[in-house]
């Protein structure tokens, strides 16, 4: 059971780390950026939010399959294997939940008025210098209440790990998935336990987000 | 707006339909995933003579154990071991009469097809890092049971832990030699008969494990036992057993 607790919150977190990075970005590119296509990009973007997760984790099987071109580089040459791996159940959760991040950045961004990187530039700071002295400080609260959005949804991930990392005790077990093998095998009251964590985890995750949500709300109305 | 609420209300009550005890009522049955090609074919010849459809629900032996114990609207279970109706049966869910045990069959290593080795016994199994053995989830599934105790009677079961994956039943455990991405697996002799790109690679002793013995018994509470019992004895046909030994089970 430990086991379980423990790869869900370091799933859980790593997945929000990796998720700062894309986000930043793709927020970024979402709220400021305007080119043909950027719809479809947006919804490709957006899509693991509402797609079937089993079918993302399929997806993530036929890319990175020891069968497949890239799974088999990744293996033969990095000896990096995501299928049937706890990496997978980490790669599936981050998939799952970065666009909860991108849309939580692309508001941050939008809130922001463009006028004062604009001002910095002129002051003589350069792109770079105005976006983390001026944007980033600013949008803080949006990434942070991203930060544990995705935390949040990577502790439900269930569908797209199982199918690509497998639910192998002590190995890719979460959560969820120690939750479905003893519900399914009938050994009701050990999943309790497994519950209890599971409800934390996701209350806290979730109350976090909307607690620096509504403080970025409040600070941008003043 | 009233109006589309009118509508709406109605097409929930057009999907309550009273439950009225037709004669022709499909017979539902919980059967090992093993068995999942060969009773579709039985069930089909079982219509053409008896005008009575059957539907399955397939999946490990002791995950439908449970779900009947939950009360699923079950009316046979045609488990692949015998504890899981024997543990029905202490709690009087299923007909005591009605218990047979209809089929045996073996357990055999498999690989992809493009597999060159040669095995003559369990010890050739070769496993580095990053290689999988999947078998089926000894918790849900007595494939997976069998193998387990397989290799566990063969001493090896310690040598391999770190590569098994165990899978939701026996047939996710074929899929992922099937799909490259595990290099063994082990799964009954039946399994291979209808898969493709695969190659057996050793028959595993029946001495290594208890014997698979594949039994079927009446759900008591079974609001179709008329049916229910017809399908059931047609199994026990030596047409049925026929058809069963093509898939590669063997009767008793």
């Amino acid at each position: 059971m430990w086991f379980s607790v423990g790869l869900s919150l370091a799933c859980g977190i790593l997945s929000a780390l990796l998720s700062v990075p894309w986000g930043i970005f793709w927020g970024w590119v979402l709220a400021r950026k305007h080119f043909p296509g950027k719809i479809i990009l947006q919804t490709v973007l957006y899509l693991p939010l509402v797609l079937p997760p089993v079918l993302t984790g399929y997806f993530l099987l036929l890319i990175l399959g020891r069968n497949s071109p890239i799974g088999k580089w990744l293996f033969e040459s990095l000896h990096l294997s995501f299928v049937l791996d706890w990496k997978g159940a980490w790669l599936a959760s981050v998939i799952v939940g970065s666009p909860f991040m991108i849309e939580a950045m692309r508001q941050a961004f939008l809130n922001i008025d463009e006028r004062f990187e604009i001002v910095a530039r002129g002051l003589g700071a350069d792109s770079w210098k105005a976006f983390f002295t001026i944007t980033m400080p600013l949008a803080r609260g949006g990434l942070i209440a991203g930060f544990f959005l995705v935390f949040s949804r990577s502790i439900g991930e269930f569908g797209a790990t199982i199918i690509l990392a497998g639910n192998i005790p002590l190995k890719t077990q979460t959560i969820p998935l120690a939750i479905f093998s003893k519900v399914y095998s009938g050994q009701e009251t050990a999943i309790w336990p497994l519950v209890v964590f599971a409800v934390i985890f996701s209350y806290a995750g979730l109350a976090l987000s909307q607690y620096y949500h509504n403080r970025e709300s409040k600070e941008l109305a003043k | 707006m009233r109006r589309i609420f009118i509508v709406v209300l109605g097409c929930f009550l057009f999907c309550i339909q009273p439950d009225i005890g037709q004669t022709n009522e499909p017979v539902m049955v919980f059967a090992a995933t093993s068995l999942s090609e060969v009773l579709k074919e039985l069930a089909w010849e079982f219509k053409k003579e008896y005008k009575v459809d059957v539907n399955f629900n397939f999946g490990g032996s002791s995950s439908l154990r449970v779900q009947i114990e939950k009360g699923a609207p079950c009316d046979i279970f045609f488990a692949a071991d015998k504890v899981s109706n024997e543990k029905l049966l202490a709690q009087k869910i299923i007909v005591e009469q009605s218990m047979v045990k209809l089929l045996k069959n073996r357990l055999v290593v498999v690989a992809d097809e493009k597999n060159e080795e040669v095995f003559s016994s369990l010890y050739d199994i070769r496993l580095k890092k990053g290689d999988h053995l999947a078998v089926a989830d000894p918790q849900t599934s007595p494939a997976g049971a069998y193998a387990i105790q397989a290799l566990h009677n063969a001493g090896l079961e310690n040598k391999y832990q770190p590569f098994i994956a165990p899978t939701l039943d026996v047939r996710a455990a074929l899929a992922l030699v099937q799909s490259g991405n595990a290099k063994y697996a082990i799964v009954y002799f039946s399994d291979t008969k209808s898969a493709s790109h695969l190659k057996m690679l050793y028959s595993i002793p029946g001495r290594l494990h208890e014997p698979i013995v594949y039994t079927l018994a009446l759900i008591a509470s079974s609001p179709r036992l008329i049916s229910a019992r017809e399908f059931l004895s047609f199994l026990q046909t030596e047409r049925s057993k026929m058809i069963f030994e093509k898939y590669g089970f063997q009767t008793f």
